[in-house]
Protein backbone atom coordinates (compact mmCIF):
# COMPACT_ATOMS: atom_id res chain seq x y z
CA UNK A 1 0.00 0.00 0.00
CA UNK A 2 1.44 3.36 -0.92
CA UNK A 3 1.61 6.62 1.02
CA UNK A 4 -1.62 7.95 -0.48
CA UNK A 5 -3.61 4.92 0.70
CA UNK A 6 -2.04 5.07 4.15
CA UNK A 7 -2.89 8.78 4.32
CA UNK A 8 -6.56 8.03 3.53
CA UNK A 9 -6.76 5.34 6.22
CA UNK A 10 -5.01 7.53 8.77
CA UNK A 11 -7.39 10.39 7.99
CA UNK A 12 -10.36 8.05 8.28
CA UNK A 13 -9.20 6.74 11.65
CA UNK A 14 -8.51 10.20 13.00
CA UNK A 15 -11.62 11.84 11.60
CA UNK A 16 -14.14 9.13 12.35
CA UNK A 17 -14.34 9.35 16.16
CA UNK A 18 -14.80 13.12 16.03
CA UNK A 19 -17.41 13.08 13.32
CA UNK A 20 -19.49 10.17 14.55
CA UNK A 21 -22.74 11.53 15.95
CA UNK A 22 -25.14 8.63 16.08
CA UNK A 23 -26.37 8.58 12.49
CA UNK A 24 -26.24 10.10 9.02
CA UNK A 25 -23.23 12.47 8.66
CA UNK A 26 -20.34 11.05 10.59
CA UNK A 27 -21.92 7.64 11.00
CA UNK A 28 -19.41 4.85 10.50
CA UNK A 29 -20.70 1.78 8.68
CA UNK A 30 -18.94 -1.57 8.78
CA UNK A 31 -19.71 -4.26 6.25
CA UNK A 32 -17.99 -7.48 5.34
CA UNK A 33 -17.84 -10.46 3.03
CA UNK A 34 -16.67 -14.02 3.41
CA UNK A 35 -15.92 -16.66 0.80
CA UNK A 36 -15.23 -20.23 1.83
CA UNK A 37 -14.06 -22.12 -1.24
CA UNK A 38 -12.58 -25.43 -2.26
CA UNK A 39 -11.27 -26.01 -5.79
CA UNK A 40 -9.38 -28.83 -7.47
CA UNK A 41 -8.23 -29.89 -10.92
CA UNK A 42 -8.82 -33.29 -12.46
CA UNK A 43 -6.39 -34.58 -15.03
CA UNK A 44 -3.78 -31.82 -14.70
CA UNK A 45 -1.08 -34.14 -13.36
CA UNK A 46 1.51 -34.02 -10.62
CA UNK A 47 3.09 -30.62 -9.88
CA UNK A 48 0.78 -28.94 -12.37
CA UNK A 49 -0.95 -25.89 -10.97
CA UNK A 50 -3.69 -23.80 -12.46
CA UNK A 51 -3.69 -20.06 -11.91
CA UNK A 52 -1.02 -20.34 -9.25
CA UNK A 53 -2.64 -22.59 -6.69
CA UNK A 54 -5.24 -25.10 -7.93
CA UNK A 55 -3.99 -28.66 -8.44
CA UNK A 56 -5.26 -32.23 -8.40
CA UNK A 57 -4.69 -32.19 -4.63
CA UNK A 58 -7.27 -29.44 -4.17
CA UNK A 59 -7.01 -26.16 -2.33
CA UNK A 60 -8.99 -23.81 -0.13
CA UNK A 61 -6.82 -20.83 -1.03
CA UNK A 62 -9.71 -18.92 -2.63
CA UNK A 63 -11.14 -18.58 0.88
CA UNK A 64 -11.13 -14.93 1.90
CA UNK A 65 -12.57 -12.41 4.30
CA UNK A 66 -13.05 -8.69 3.75
CA UNK A 67 -14.08 -5.79 5.94
CA UNK A 68 -15.20 -2.44 4.59
CA UNK A 69 -15.52 0.76 6.56
CA UNK A 70 -17.20 3.89 5.24
CA UNK A 71 -18.06 7.23 6.72
CA UNK A 72 -19.67 10.41 5.47
CA UNK A 73 -17.55 13.05 7.13
CA UNK A 74 -19.67 15.97 5.98
CA UNK A 75 -22.02 16.73 3.11
CA UNK A 76 -19.16 16.67 0.59
CA UNK A 77 -16.48 14.31 1.89
CA UNK A 78 -16.68 10.53 2.16
CA UNK A 79 -14.00 8.05 3.14
CA UNK A 80 -14.04 4.33 2.44
CA UNK A 81 -11.51 1.54 2.91
CA UNK A 82 -11.48 -2.22 2.53
CA UNK A 83 -9.22 -4.73 4.24
CA UNK A 84 -8.92 -8.33 3.11
CA UNK A 85 -7.32 -11.58 4.21
CA UNK A 86 -6.95 -14.26 1.53
CA UNK A 87 -5.97 -17.87 1.72
CA UNK A 88 -3.68 -17.42 -1.25
CA UNK A 89 -1.79 -14.79 0.79
CA UNK A 90 -1.72 -16.89 3.99
CA UNK A 91 -4.58 -14.85 5.46
CA UNK A 92 -2.41 -11.84 6.21
CA UNK A 93 -4.69 -8.82 6.54
CA UNK A 94 -3.97 -6.30 3.79
CA UNK A 95 -5.53 -3.09 2.59
CA UNK A 96 -7.46 -3.78 -0.63
CA UNK A 97 -8.32 -0.16 -1.35
CA UNK A 98 -8.74 3.10 0.54
CA UNK A 99 -9.84 6.38 -0.90
CA UNK A 100 -11.55 9.67 -0.21
CA UNK A 101 -14.40 11.01 -2.33
CA UNK A 102 -15.35 14.64 -2.73
CA UNK A 103 -18.96 14.85 -3.96
CA UNK A 104 -18.93 18.15 -5.79
CA UNK A 105 -22.54 17.54 -6.86
CA UNK A 106 -24.88 14.61 -7.63
CA UNK A 107 -23.26 14.55 -11.07
CA UNK A 108 -19.57 14.94 -10.32
CA UNK A 109 -17.22 13.40 -7.76
CA UNK A 110 -13.46 13.17 -7.33
CA UNK A 111 -11.81 10.05 -5.85
CA UNK A 112 -8.28 10.18 -4.42
CA UNK A 113 -6.33 7.25 -3.01
CA UNK A 114 -5.99 3.56 -3.80
CA UNK A 115 -8.97 2.78 -5.99
CA UNK A 116 -10.12 -0.47 -7.58
CA UNK A 117 -9.17 -0.61 -11.26
CA UNK A 118 -12.49 0.28 -12.91
CA UNK A 119 -12.13 -1.81 -16.09
CA UNK A 120 -14.50 -4.73 -16.60
CA UNK A 121 -18.02 -5.31 -15.34
CA UNK A 122 -16.88 -7.22 -12.25
CA UNK A 123 -13.35 -6.04 -11.51
CA UNK A 124 -14.23 -3.46 -8.88
CA UNK A 125 -15.82 -6.12 -6.67
CA UNK A 126 -13.91 -9.15 -7.90
CA UNK A 127 -13.07 -10.14 -4.32
CA UNK A 128 -16.74 -10.22 -3.32
CA UNK A 129 -17.91 -13.54 -4.68
CA UNK A 130 -21.48 -12.96 -3.53
CA UNK A 131 -21.92 -10.36 -6.29
CA UNK A 132 -21.42 -12.68 -9.27
CA UNK A 133 -22.49 -16.17 -10.34
CA UNK A 134 -19.17 -18.04 -10.56
CA UNK A 135 -16.65 -19.06 -7.91
CA UNK A 136 -14.06 -17.15 -9.95
CA UNK A 137 -14.98 -14.54 -12.55
CA UNK A 138 -14.05 -15.83 -16.05
CA UNK A 139 -10.28 -16.10 -16.06
CA UNK A 140 -10.04 -15.57 -19.79
CA UNK A 141 -10.81 -11.96 -18.92
CA UNK A 142 -10.20 -11.66 -15.16
CA UNK A 143 -6.77 -13.04 -14.45
CA UNK A 144 -3.68 -11.59 -12.92
CA UNK A 145 -1.50 -12.06 -15.95
CA UNK A 146 0.13 -8.78 -16.85
CA UNK A 147 -0.54 -9.25 -20.52
CA UNK A 148 -4.31 -9.54 -20.28
CA UNK A 149 -6.72 -6.67 -20.86
CA UNK A 150 -7.87 -6.82 -17.29
CA UNK A 151 -4.39 -6.81 -15.94
CA UNK A 152 -5.08 -7.05 -12.28
CA UNK A 153 -7.73 -6.89 -9.62
CA UNK A 154 -5.23 -4.83 -7.62
CA UNK A 155 -6.10 -1.20 -7.02
CA UNK A 156 -4.44 1.70 -8.79
CA UNK A 157 -3.02 4.63 -6.84
CA UNK A 158 -4.18 7.93 -8.15
CA UNK A 159 -7.14 10.11 -8.94
CA UNK A 160 -10.49 9.40 -10.60
CA UNK A 161 -12.97 11.97 -11.89
CA UNK A 162 -16.48 10.50 -12.01
CA UNK A 163 -19.26 12.20 -13.97
CA UNK A 164 -22.76 10.78 -13.54
CA UNK A 165 -26.05 11.61 -15.20
CA UNK A 166 -29.16 9.93 -13.83
CA UNK A 167 -32.53 9.98 -15.57
CA UNK A 168 -35.77 8.29 -14.58
CA UNK A 169 -34.61 4.86 -15.68
CA UNK A 170 -31.22 5.53 -17.25
CA UNK A 171 -27.83 6.27 -15.81
CA UNK A 172 -24.65 7.32 -17.59
CA UNK A 173 -21.29 7.49 -15.91
CA UNK A 174 -17.91 8.57 -17.21
CA UNK A 175 -14.79 7.83 -15.21
CA UNK A 176 -11.51 9.47 -16.13
CA UNK A 177 -8.67 8.11 -14.05
CA UNK A 178 -4.91 8.17 -13.80
CA UNK A 179 -2.01 7.14 -11.61
CA UNK A 180 0.08 4.03 -11.04
CA UNK A 181 -0.98 0.39 -11.21
CA UNK A 182 0.84 -2.57 -9.68
CA UNK A 183 1.04 -5.68 -11.84
CA UNK A 184 2.82 -8.97 -11.10
CA UNK A 185 6.60 -8.29 -11.15
CA UNK A 186 6.25 -4.59 -11.90
CA UNK A 187 4.18 -1.50 -12.42
CA UNK A 188 2.19 0.25 -15.08
CA UNK A 189 3.32 3.85 -14.81
CA UNK A 190 1.68 6.97 -16.22
CA UNK A 191 -1.65 5.15 -16.27
CA UNK A 192 -4.45 7.06 -17.94
CA UNK A 193 -7.85 5.51 -18.52
CA UNK A 194 -11.43 6.26 -19.30
CA UNK A 195 -14.57 4.23 -18.72
CA UNK A 196 -18.01 5.00 -20.10
CA UNK A 197 -20.93 3.18 -18.52
CA UNK A 198 -24.64 3.01 -19.21
CA UNK A 199 -27.27 1.48 -16.96
CA UNK A 200 -30.95 1.04 -17.76
CA UNK A 201 -33.24 0.29 -14.82
CA UNK A 202 -30.53 -1.86 -13.19
CA UNK A 203 -31.33 -4.43 -15.87
CA UNK A 204 -28.99 -3.51 -18.71
CA UNK A 205 -25.39 -2.42 -18.27
CA UNK A 206 -23.03 -1.40 -21.06
CA UNK A 207 -19.40 -0.49 -20.55
CA UNK A 208 -16.60 0.75 -22.78
CA UNK A 209 -13.11 1.41 -21.50
CA UNK A 210 -9.65 2.31 -22.72
CA UNK A 211 -6.43 2.52 -20.73
CA UNK A 212 -2.81 3.14 -21.53
CA UNK A 213 0.43 3.36 -19.59
CA UNK A 214 4.14 2.58 -19.65
CA UNK A 215 5.04 -0.86 -18.36
CA UNK A 216 7.92 -1.22 -15.91
CA UNK A 217 9.00 -4.85 -15.63
CA UNK A 218 12.77 -5.12 -15.44
CA UNK A 219 13.21 -8.78 -14.64
CA UNK A 220 11.58 -12.08 -15.48
CA UNK A 221 10.07 -13.44 -18.66
CA UNK A 222 7.97 -10.33 -19.24
CA UNK A 223 10.99 -8.01 -19.23
CA UNK A 224 10.62 -7.44 -23.02
CA UNK A 225 7.57 -5.35 -22.11
CA UNK A 226 9.76 -2.99 -20.07
CA UNK A 227 9.32 0.67 -21.03
CA UNK A 228 6.79 -0.28 -23.71
CA UNK A 229 3.37 1.26 -23.98
CA UNK A 230 0.60 -1.03 -22.74
CA UNK A 231 -2.81 -0.19 -24.21
CA UNK A 232 -6.09 -1.98 -23.66
CA UNK A 233 -9.62 -1.60 -24.95
CA UNK A 234 -12.55 -3.43 -23.41
CA UNK A 235 -16.30 -3.57 -23.92
CA UNK A 236 -18.95 -5.31 -21.86
CA UNK A 237 -22.66 -5.92 -21.67
CA UNK A 238 -24.62 -7.18 -18.68
CA UNK A 239 -28.29 -8.08 -18.61
CA UNK A 240 -30.09 -8.95 -15.39
CA UNK A 241 -33.80 -9.55 -15.86
CA UNK A 242 -35.99 -11.17 -13.25
CA UNK A 243 -35.02 -14.61 -14.49
CA UNK A 244 -32.54 -14.28 -17.33
CA UNK A 245 -28.97 -13.22 -16.60
CA UNK A 246 -26.44 -12.59 -19.35
CA UNK A 247 -23.06 -10.94 -19.52
CA UNK A 248 -20.31 -10.76 -22.09
CA UNK A 249 -17.04 -8.87 -22.34
CA UNK A 250 -14.29 -8.57 -24.87
CA UNK A 251 -10.89 -6.97 -24.55
CA UNK A 252 -7.83 -6.35 -26.66
CA UNK A 253 -4.35 -5.47 -25.44
CA UNK A 254 -1.17 -4.40 -27.16
CA UNK A 255 2.11 -3.96 -25.34
CA UNK A 256 4.83 -3.32 -27.89
CA UNK A 257 5.68 -7.02 -28.23
CA UNK A 258 3.84 -8.72 -31.06
CA UNK A 259 3.71 -12.21 -29.56
CA UNK A 260 2.06 -10.81 -26.42
CA UNK A 261 -0.87 -9.18 -28.21
CA UNK A 262 -4.05 -10.59 -26.79
CA UNK A 263 -7.75 -10.72 -27.53
CA UNK A 264 -9.95 -12.16 -24.87
CA UNK A 265 -13.59 -12.45 -23.99
CA UNK A 266 -16.37 -14.49 -22.51
CA UNK A 267 -20.14 -14.86 -22.62
CA UNK A 268 -22.27 -16.11 -19.74
CA UNK A 269 -25.95 -16.97 -19.58
CA UNK A 270 -27.92 -18.00 -16.54
CA UNK A 271 -31.55 -18.48 -15.62
CA UNK A 272 -33.08 -18.07 -12.17
CA UNK A 273 -35.53 -20.75 -11.04
CA UNK A 274 -36.49 -19.25 -7.70
CA UNK A 275 -33.41 -19.56 -5.49
CA UNK A 276 -31.49 -21.63 -8.03
CA UNK A 277 -29.53 -20.24 -10.94
CA UNK A 278 -27.77 -22.61 -13.31
CA UNK A 279 -25.38 -20.86 -15.68
CA UNK A 280 -23.02 -21.59 -18.53
CA UNK A 281 -19.98 -19.58 -19.63
CA UNK A 282 -17.67 -19.76 -22.60
CA UNK A 283 -14.37 -17.89 -22.41
CA UNK A 284 -11.45 -17.53 -24.80
CA UNK A 285 -8.03 -15.98 -24.24
CA UNK A 286 -6.11 -15.68 -27.48
CA UNK A 287 -2.45 -14.70 -27.33
CA UNK A 288 -0.37 -14.18 -30.48
CA UNK A 289 2.33 -16.39 -28.96
CA UNK A 290 -0.16 -19.26 -28.72
CA UNK A 291 -0.32 -19.88 -24.97
CA UNK A 292 -3.87 -18.67 -24.34
CA UNK A 293 -6.73 -20.91 -23.29
CA UNK A 294 -10.35 -21.79 -23.85
CA UNK A 295 -12.74 -22.42 -20.98
CA UNK A 296 -16.29 -23.66 -20.57
CA UNK A 297 -17.93 -23.39 -17.17
CA UNK A 298 -21.13 -24.94 -15.89
CA UNK A 299 -22.27 -23.66 -12.54
CA UNK A 300 -25.13 -23.53 -10.10
CA UNK A 301 -25.73 -20.71 -7.66
CA UNK A 302 -28.23 -21.27 -4.84
CA UNK A 303 -29.51 -18.48 -2.60
CA UNK A 304 -29.55 -19.93 0.91
CA UNK A 305 -30.68 -16.73 2.63
CA UNK A 306 -30.90 -13.08 1.58
CA UNK A 307 -27.15 -12.70 2.23
CA UNK A 308 -25.74 -16.20 1.70
CA UNK A 309 -25.22 -18.16 -1.49
CA UNK A 310 -23.82 -21.58 -2.29
CA UNK A 311 -22.00 -22.12 -5.59
CA UNK A 312 -20.88 -25.21 -7.42
CA UNK A 313 -18.80 -24.82 -10.61
CA UNK A 314 -17.27 -27.26 -13.06
CA UNK A 315 -14.92 -25.77 -15.62
CA UNK A 316 -13.15 -27.36 -18.56
CA UNK A 317 -9.95 -25.58 -19.55
CA UNK A 318 -8.11 -26.24 -22.80
CA UNK A 319 -4.73 -24.48 -22.85
CA UNK A 320 -3.00 -23.31 -26.03
CA UNK A 321 -0.41 -25.37 -27.89
CA UNK A 322 2.70 -23.27 -27.29
CA UNK A 323 4.40 -22.60 -23.96
CA UNK A 324 4.97 -19.02 -22.87
CA UNK A 325 8.37 -17.75 -21.72
CA UNK A 326 7.78 -19.32 -18.30
CA UNK A 327 6.99 -22.67 -19.91
CA UNK A 328 3.35 -22.26 -18.94
CA UNK A 329 0.28 -23.07 -21.02
CA UNK A 330 -2.71 -20.81 -20.51
CA UNK A 331 -2.91 -20.31 -16.77
CA UNK A 332 -1.20 -23.67 -16.09
CA UNK A 333 2.39 -23.50 -14.84
CA UNK A 334 3.37 -26.28 -17.23
CA UNK A 335 1.77 -28.57 -19.80
CA UNK A 336 -1.00 -30.59 -18.13
CA UNK A 337 -1.29 -34.34 -18.64
CA UNK A 338 -4.57 -34.03 -20.51
CA UNK A 339 -5.59 -31.63 -23.27
CA UNK A 340 -8.78 -30.73 -21.42
CA UNK A 341 -8.54 -30.29 -17.68
CA UNK A 342 -11.55 -30.19 -15.40
CA UNK A 343 -11.59 -27.73 -12.55
CA UNK A 344 -14.34 -28.15 -10.03
CA UNK A 345 -15.19 -26.25 -6.94
CA UNK A 346 -17.69 -25.39 -4.28
CA UNK A 347 -17.99 -22.09 -2.44
CA UNK A 348 -20.10 -20.53 0.25
CA UNK A 349 -20.53 -16.77 -0.14
CA UNK A 350 -21.68 -14.43 2.59
CA UNK A 351 -22.05 -10.66 2.91
CA UNK A 352 -22.84 -8.92 6.16
CA UNK B 1 -64.00 -24.72 -17.71
CA UNK B 2 -66.16 -21.64 -17.03
CA UNK B 3 -65.93 -22.28 -13.27
CA UNK B 4 -62.17 -22.66 -13.56
CA UNK B 5 -61.76 -19.31 -15.36
CA UNK B 6 -64.07 -17.56 -12.88
CA UNK B 7 -62.07 -18.96 -9.97
CA UNK B 8 -58.84 -17.80 -11.54
CA UNK B 9 -60.25 -14.30 -12.12
CA UNK B 10 -61.52 -14.12 -8.55
CA UNK B 11 -58.11 -15.17 -7.25
CA UNK B 12 -56.42 -12.52 -9.41
CA UNK B 13 -58.76 -9.82 -8.08
CA UNK B 14 -58.16 -10.93 -4.49
CA UNK B 15 -54.37 -10.98 -4.96
CA UNK B 16 -54.48 -7.53 -6.57
CA UNK B 17 -56.69 -6.17 -3.78
CA UNK B 18 -54.47 -7.69 -1.11
CA UNK B 19 -51.34 -6.23 -2.72
CA UNK B 20 -52.95 -2.80 -3.05
CA UNK B 21 -54.07 -2.91 0.57
CA UNK B 22 -50.56 -3.92 1.68
CA UNK B 23 -48.98 -1.07 -0.28
CA UNK B 24 -51.44 1.36 1.21
CA UNK B 25 -50.51 0.26 4.70
CA UNK B 26 -46.94 1.54 4.34
CA UNK B 27 -46.54 5.30 4.03
CA UNK B 28 -43.62 7.64 3.46
CA UNK B 29 -42.99 10.18 6.18
CA UNK B 30 -40.91 13.34 6.48
CA UNK B 31 -40.27 15.96 9.14
CA UNK B 32 -43.21 18.41 9.48
CA UNK B 33 -40.83 21.27 8.58
CA UNK B 34 -40.21 19.71 5.16
CA UNK B 35 -42.15 21.79 2.57
CA UNK B 36 -42.69 18.72 0.37
CA UNK B 37 -46.15 17.15 0.31
CA UNK B 38 -45.77 14.56 -2.44
CA UNK B 39 -43.17 12.51 -4.31
CA UNK B 40 -43.11 10.25 -7.32
CA UNK B 41 -42.38 6.56 -6.94
CA UNK B 42 -39.36 7.03 -9.23
CA UNK B 43 -37.90 9.64 -6.86
CA UNK B 44 -38.45 7.38 -3.88
CA UNK B 45 -36.72 4.55 -5.68
CA UNK B 46 -33.70 6.68 -6.63
CA UNK B 47 -33.28 7.96 -3.09
CA UNK B 48 -33.56 4.51 -1.49
CA UNK B 49 -31.10 3.04 -4.00
CA UNK B 50 -28.58 5.78 -3.25
CA UNK B 51 -28.77 7.33 -6.72
CA UNK B 52 -30.18 10.64 -5.55
CA UNK B 53 -29.11 12.48 -2.43
CA UNK B 54 -31.66 15.28 -2.66
CA UNK B 55 -35.42 15.69 -2.30
CA UNK B 56 -37.22 16.87 -5.44
CA UNK B 57 -36.71 20.62 -5.28
CA UNK B 58 -33.17 20.44 -3.95
CA UNK B 59 -33.08 19.77 -0.20
CA UNK B 60 -30.61 17.19 1.09
CA UNK B 61 -32.27 13.90 2.04
CA UNK B 62 -31.29 11.27 4.59
CA UNK B 63 -33.35 8.11 3.99
CA UNK B 64 -33.83 5.51 6.71
CA UNK B 65 -34.80 1.86 6.57
CA UNK B 66 -36.59 -0.47 8.93
CA UNK B 67 -34.80 -3.63 10.18
CA UNK B 68 -33.91 -6.17 7.53
CA UNK B 69 -36.33 -8.90 8.62
CA UNK B 70 -39.29 -6.64 9.33
CA UNK B 71 -42.51 -7.07 7.34
CA UNK B 72 -42.85 -3.33 6.79
CA UNK B 73 -39.50 -3.27 5.03
CA UNK B 74 -40.35 -6.32 2.93
CA UNK B 75 -43.57 -4.67 1.77
CA UNK B 76 -41.84 -1.35 1.11
CA UNK B 77 -39.09 -2.84 -1.06
CA UNK B 78 -41.17 -5.34 -2.95
CA UNK B 79 -44.08 -2.99 -3.66
CA UNK B 80 -42.46 0.45 -3.93
CA UNK B 81 -38.86 -0.24 -4.93
CA UNK B 82 -39.43 -3.48 -6.81
CA UNK B 83 -36.53 -5.48 -5.38
CA UNK B 84 -36.53 -8.65 -3.32
CA UNK B 85 -34.28 -8.94 -0.26
CA UNK B 86 -31.61 -10.98 -2.05
CA UNK B 87 -31.59 -8.72 -5.15
CA UNK B 88 -31.30 -5.72 -2.87
CA UNK B 89 -28.41 -7.31 -1.00
CA UNK B 90 -26.63 -7.98 -4.29
CA UNK B 91 -27.27 -4.39 -5.42
CA UNK B 92 -25.85 -2.84 -2.26
CA UNK B 93 -22.93 -5.26 -2.12
CA UNK B 94 -21.72 -3.85 -5.44
CA UNK B 95 -21.82 -0.32 -4.05
CA UNK B 96 -20.58 -0.99 -0.52
CA UNK B 97 -17.60 -3.10 -1.50
CA UNK B 98 -16.41 -0.57 -4.07
CA UNK B 99 -16.83 2.40 -1.73
CA UNK B 100 -19.49 3.93 -3.96
CA UNK B 101 -22.23 4.12 -1.37
CA UNK B 102 -23.89 2.64 1.64
CA UNK B 103 -27.50 1.64 2.27
CA UNK B 104 -29.86 3.85 4.27
CA UNK B 105 -29.40 3.91 8.02
CA UNK B 106 -31.67 1.59 9.98
CA UNK B 107 -34.24 2.63 12.59
CA UNK B 108 -35.56 -0.21 14.71
CA UNK B 109 -39.32 -0.20 14.28
CA UNK B 110 -42.07 2.35 13.64
CA UNK B 111 -41.63 4.05 17.00
CA UNK B 112 -37.92 4.69 16.50
CA UNK B 113 -38.52 5.80 12.91
CA UNK B 114 -41.21 8.28 13.96
CA UNK B 115 -39.02 9.71 16.74
CA UNK B 116 -36.06 10.13 14.38
CA UNK B 117 -38.07 11.70 11.55
CA UNK B 118 -39.70 14.09 14.03
CA UNK B 119 -36.24 15.32 15.04
CA UNK B 120 -34.34 15.21 11.73
CA UNK B 121 -35.35 17.91 9.19
CA UNK B 122 -33.65 16.00 6.32
CA UNK B 123 -35.30 12.68 7.12
CA UNK B 124 -37.27 10.37 4.85
CA UNK B 125 -38.71 7.21 6.33
CA UNK B 126 -41.56 4.74 6.07
CA UNK B 127 -43.93 3.21 8.62
CA UNK B 128 -47.30 1.49 8.73
CA UNK B 129 -50.09 4.00 8.20
CA UNK B 130 -51.73 3.11 11.50
CA UNK B 131 -48.51 4.06 13.37
CA UNK B 132 -48.45 7.63 12.07
CA UNK B 133 -48.89 10.45 14.59
CA UNK B 134 -48.76 14.27 14.50
CA UNK B 135 -44.99 14.44 14.94
CA UNK B 136 -44.41 13.61 11.25
CA UNK B 137 -45.89 14.41 7.85
CA UNK B 138 -47.13 11.77 5.42
CA UNK B 139 -46.08 12.22 1.79
CA UNK B 140 -48.53 11.47 -0.98
CA UNK B 141 -47.22 9.24 -3.73
CA UNK B 142 -47.75 10.50 -7.29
Amino acid sequence: MNKLGRFCIATLCVAAPFTASGGEIGEIQWHGFLTGAYMATSGAGEDVHYSGDISDKGTTKDTRLGLTVTTQVDEKWRFAAQMKAKGVEDYSMEMDWAYATYDYSDGFAVNVGEIKYPVGLYNEYAEVGYTYPWIRAPEAFYNQNAIGPNMTPISYSGVGLVFTSIGDETEFDFNLFGGLLDVPDGHLNQLIGAKLGFNWADMLRLQLSATTGIMEIETGPRAPMNNKQHTTYAAGIGLDMESLVFSAEIGRSTMGVDRMKTTTGYAMMGYRFGDFMPHVTYGHWDVNGGWGQEEITLGLRTELTSNTALKVDVKQVTPGDNPNDDGGYGLFNTKPDEDNVLIYGVALELVF
Amino acid sequence: MKTYVSTLMLMAVLIFAATAAQADEVVLIVNPANPLSEMTLKNVKKIYLGKNKFFPGGGKVIPADQPEKSTVRKIFYEVMIGKSASRLKAYWSKRIFTGKGTPPIVKKGDEAMLAWVAEQPLALGYVYRNSVNDSVKVLNLK
